[in-house]
């Protein structure tokens, strides 16, 4: 046994690997694409990179020397990924600022709003989703059925404005704005934005999740386990959680990095400075270089939570593990 | 008070206002075997979840379930003594195991429940194991995926008696299984039960397997119950009309019968039949008094109940008569008409290549009918796809009437339809191979569009076609979803007789019906046979079905052929050790009296 679980960790770790190394050739091809948005932009990118600076002569031939845009494209654009590879993805062109530090004082914001969002949802939108499930039809099914419909209908930012207009506004028990300092204050700060976000992202997570037990319930296996009169809890968990979890996982992988990569409109009405704020008003300037960074951020973080739910997908389902075995 | 371990009184079981199973009572004492047998919609898989408190959601039973001298509520949500002293053994193997689990983790699950403490766990596992014969330590780390059907259902059974129940309840253990392996799962089934002096209510549709396992019988019909009696006196003189049409229906395995029996009709929703014999319509002894109320269940002699209202009078006229039949003179040797010769495929596989057919040659005859006889993974569909074009063979060759058909794809237009038109097929499940959307008629008609020679007046070649199958011809106007599974296996061979074909390939056509359907079915089959000389090459692992139909017979055994010959003589005489093996599982009337 043990030699066959280290075969299974060796394979398994050679998944990983793969997949890291396609990681790479995916992010490869990204960054080319994100560099070619300064070429392929119209207008001279040293006249769009001097932004609404006066474009004097010398201030472009400075632009041009400093930017390397007299080299051939692919000289730049290598200098540009060795440049990134350090983290180095320049200054704003508005600001000036370097743009891994504009990064890094947003990425908390964003990171606490998803996150937050994202334990909301899985706290919610699963139980919930399993009894619907498991339930069809009855009182709980029709209620979480038809309260999903609702919040996946209802725009985000309406639902932000009425959150805060009732909790903030009305009831004071939550600010309308700000992201707080110190664990419990980000908390109390964060809590409207977060639930703003989870609304829509518990409707599409328990809907999979629903329909997932829905697969589930109807199955041999249940019904002989409450024949040997397994204690329910167990069923719940290692029977109808465990069998749902594929649909599950994969449908939460893809709200926590949707929500990653920044939620603008609930960053927006509550005014957070996140990584949303900063990409809307860094497309709406052409501020290339942050562009540039944010989205082969989102890039990096988008495969890495696909590879964190391939993997799990090996913890939870032992015939994936044996195929990767076999295979 | 009595000494009875289970005693059902007067259960119904409705769905909504609509009644399914009636007022069936079942008594069963410690350590005694009941068999309760029926074909679909009698309701003895209902009759079964009852007993365990599982009922489908939106069913409800009424009536009285006492066990051990305690009342059951059949319709409580709670546990209560199901899975501590009432276990449930279903039917699928490959769906009752949690995928996610392994083998000893079901087991594991079912002490702990039982409040077994933890050091002992793994001990008992492997004993448990060791209980339903699997030794191999192994096995207890394996998944369900990982296991045969024969092995997850020993495995179920081991997790259903972890609590050491003093009854268990199995609905068809042994219905998804190969033969053989049936036959060993049955014959554990049959010695843990009197090793722990249990009780067992077997559900099954096979009267044969039923007599064979347990000490009594109950025959359901239609959701009540038609006949009780001990499994010998059952066997030797049923006596319900409906018992021994059931016995004369099922092909016998041991010689041939001139006649196949089989019930006209098929079984009426129990809702429909309250106030009358629900058997009457499709009884041969039918008097006007039959249907004037619902018959009571009444003792006919000590210990054999009946339903029906003439059991007195035709008594002896019902028992099973065994005629050893004189098998008709095969027809005159002639040409062969498809000829498959070193038949080789081999699939690609993860972990190396799966050899499905490792060369194996046979040829049919016109006017013939050959069986083709295997277990699951034997590659008896491997050859049927191969022979229908659906898969090219990775060697060797099949002869079509002069035509190489052994690469479809290499064919010309006109051979290639010439090949359709020749052999055509009839698959195992006709409530999947007819489209639902179009009625019967256009199915026809559609067929016979394909057809070389044309038809001129296709209404007249439908109703013809009908009538060869013996179907009314004003079922053209229907849809599948009107249908019995019997009508649609019909209209499915009426469809492949409409290319006038010289081979009709049958892939386990009667598998998926019921025993009284099945008869028909294969009445019809040895006609067309028979009576218009269509060549049969019939693939399936039912030796009874086998031994009625056929002229010869190819086995086959892991993709190849291990015995070929005429039916009879390899039936009565299996010179293989593997046709041994399948032939002394087969249950049977006349053998097997139930020791103990």
């Amino acid at each position: 046994m043990a030699a066959a679980a280290g075969r299974r960790w060796v394979t398994i770790a050679r998944f990983a690997v793969r997949r890291l190394a396609a990681m790479v050739a995916i992010l490869a091809i990204v960054s080319f694409l994100v560099f070619s948005l300064l070429a392929l932009t119209p207008g001279d990118p040293a006249v769009l990179l001097l932004g609404p600076q006066k474009a004097t002569p010398e201030a472009v031939a400075r632009i041009r020397a400093e930017f390397g845009l007299d080299d051939p494209f692919l000289v730049q654009y290598r200098d540009w990924v060795v440049a990134a590879l350090h983290g180095d993805f320049g200054r704003s062109i508005r600001s000036g600022q370097q743009v891994t530090d504009m990064i890094s004082e947003r990425v908390g914001v964003t990171v606490w709003l998803a996150g937050y969002a994202f334990v909301l949802t899985v706290l919610i939108a699963i139980p919930f989703g399993l009894v619907a499930g498991m339930r069809k039809g009855r009182l709980a099914d029709r209620l979480a059925t038809a309260s999903s419909l609702v919040a996946l209908s209802a725009p985000t930012f309406a639902v932000g404005f009425l959150l805060m207009y009732v909790f903030a506004v009305q009831l004071d028990w939550f600010p309308a704005f700000g992201s707080g300092d110190g664990f419990l204050d980000t908390l109390w700060h964060m809590t409207l934005p977060a639930v703003t976000l989870a609304i829509s992202q518990i409707a599409i997570v328990l809907r999979q999740t629903r329909a997932a037990a829905m697969d589930v319930a109807d199955r041999d296996y249940i019904t002989f386990a409450r024949a040997r009169a397994v204690p329910s809890r167990r069923i719940w968990q290692r029977y109808v959680l465990h069998n749902a979890s594929l649909p599950v996982l994969t449908s939460a992988g893809l709200v926590l990095a949707y929500s990653l990569t920044g939620a603008v409109l609930v960053e927006n009405v509550f005014a957070l400075q996140g990584l949303g704020a900063l990409l809307v008003v860094s497309v709406a300037q052409l501020d290339l270089p942050v562009v540039q960074a944010l989205t082969m951020f989102t890039a990096l973080l988008v495969l890495t939570t696909n590879l964190v739910v391939d993997l799990l997908y090996f913890a939870f389902d032992p015939r994936l593990r044996r195929a990767a075995v076999a295979a | 008070m009595s000494d009875l371990l289970l005693d059902v009184d007067g259960l119904d079981i409705s769905v909504e206002d609509r009644l399914l199973v009636r007022a069936v009572g079942l008594q069963l004492r410690a350590g005694e075997s009941v068999g309760l047998v029926g074909e679909s919609g009698s309701g003895k898989s209902l009759t079964a979840r009852a007993l365990v408190s599982l009922l489908p959601p939106g069913l409800s039973a009424r009536g009285s379930i006492r066990f051990n001298g305690e009342s059951i509520d059949p319709n409580a949500r709670s546990s209560g003594h199901r899975g501590r002293s009432i276990a449930l053994l279903m039917q699928d193997p490959f769906t009752m195991l949690n995928p996610m689990m392994t083998a000893g983790d079901h087991i594991a699950e079912t002490l702990r429940s039982a409040g077994r403490t933890e050091g002992s766990i793994d001990t008992e596992v492997a004993r448990r194991l060791a209980e339903v014969g699997i030794t191999d330590r192994a096995v207890a780390h394996r998944y369900p995926f990982e296991l045969s059907g024969g092995m997850s259902q020993r495995v179920a059974l081991a997790a259903a008696l972890a609590n050491d129940p003093a009854l268990l309840v199995a609905d068809e253990p042994s219905t998804a299984l190969d033969a053989t392996t049936q036959h060993e799962v049955l014959e554990l089934l049959r010695s843990i039960q009197r090793q722990r002096g249990m009780g067992l209510v077997l559900i099954t549709h096979d009267l044969r397997l039923a007599f064979s396992v347990c000490d009594r019988v109950l025959v359901m019909y239609a959701g009540s119950i038609a006949e009780t009696a001990s499994s010998s006196a059952m066997r030797d003189a049923p006596l319900h009309p409906y018992t021994a049409g059931l016995l004369e229906s099922m092909p016998s395995v041991e010689h041939y019968q001139s006649d196949l029996g089989g019930m006209p009709g098929s079984v009426p929703a129990t809702s429909t039949v309250l106030d009358r014999c629900a058997f009457a319509d499709r009884c041969a002894h039918r008097q006007d008094s039959c249907t004037d109320g619902a018959p009571p269940l009444v003792e006919v002699t000590a210990g054999r109940w009946s339903s029906c209202i003439r059991s007195h009078e035709l008594g002896r006229t019902l028992a099973a008569v065994e005629p050893d039949d004189e098998r008709p003179e095969p027809a005159a040797a002639a040409d062969a008409i498809l000829t498959v010769t070193d038949l080789r495929k081999t699939y690609r596989a993860k972990g190396g290549d799966h050899v499905a057919l490792g060369g194996v040659s046979f040829s049919l005859a016109a006017g013939e009918a050959v069986g083709i006889v295997g277990e699951s993974g034997s590659g008896k569909t491997t050859i049927a796809r191969c022979i229908l074009g659906l898969t090219t063979p990775s060697a060797g060759r099949i002869d079509l009437g002069g035509i190489d058909v052994t690469d479809r794809s290499a064919l010309g237009g006109a051979q290639r339809r010439d090949a359709t038109q020749r052999l055509q097929c009839v698959f195992q499940d006709p409530y999947s191979t007819l489209n639902p959307m179009h009625t019967v008629g256009y199915t026809l008609r559609e067929a016979l569009a394909h057809r070389a020679r044309r038809v001129d007046d296709r209404d007249a070649a439908v109703a013809s076609l009908l009538q060869r199958v013996g179907l009314a011809s004003e079922l053209a106007s229907r849809r599948p979803a009107a249908l019995s599974g019997g009508q649609r296996q019909r209209v499915a061979i009426a469809r492949a007789l409409a290319m006038d074909p010289a081979v009709l390939l049958c892939d386990e056509p009667v598998a998926a019906l019921d025993v009284s359907v099945q008869a028909q079915v294969l009445a019809l089959l040895r006609t067309l046979h028979r009576g218009q000389g269509t060549s049969l090459l019939f693939i399936t692992h039912d030796l009874g079905v086998v031994r009625q139909v056929t002229d010869r017979i190819v086995v086959l055994y892991r993709g190849e052929i291990v015995e070929q010959g005429p039916t009879d003589v390899v039936l009565d005489a299996p010179q293989h050790e593997y046709t041994q093996r399948l032939v002394a599982s087969m249950p049977r009337i006349g053998a097997g009296e139930p020791q103990g």
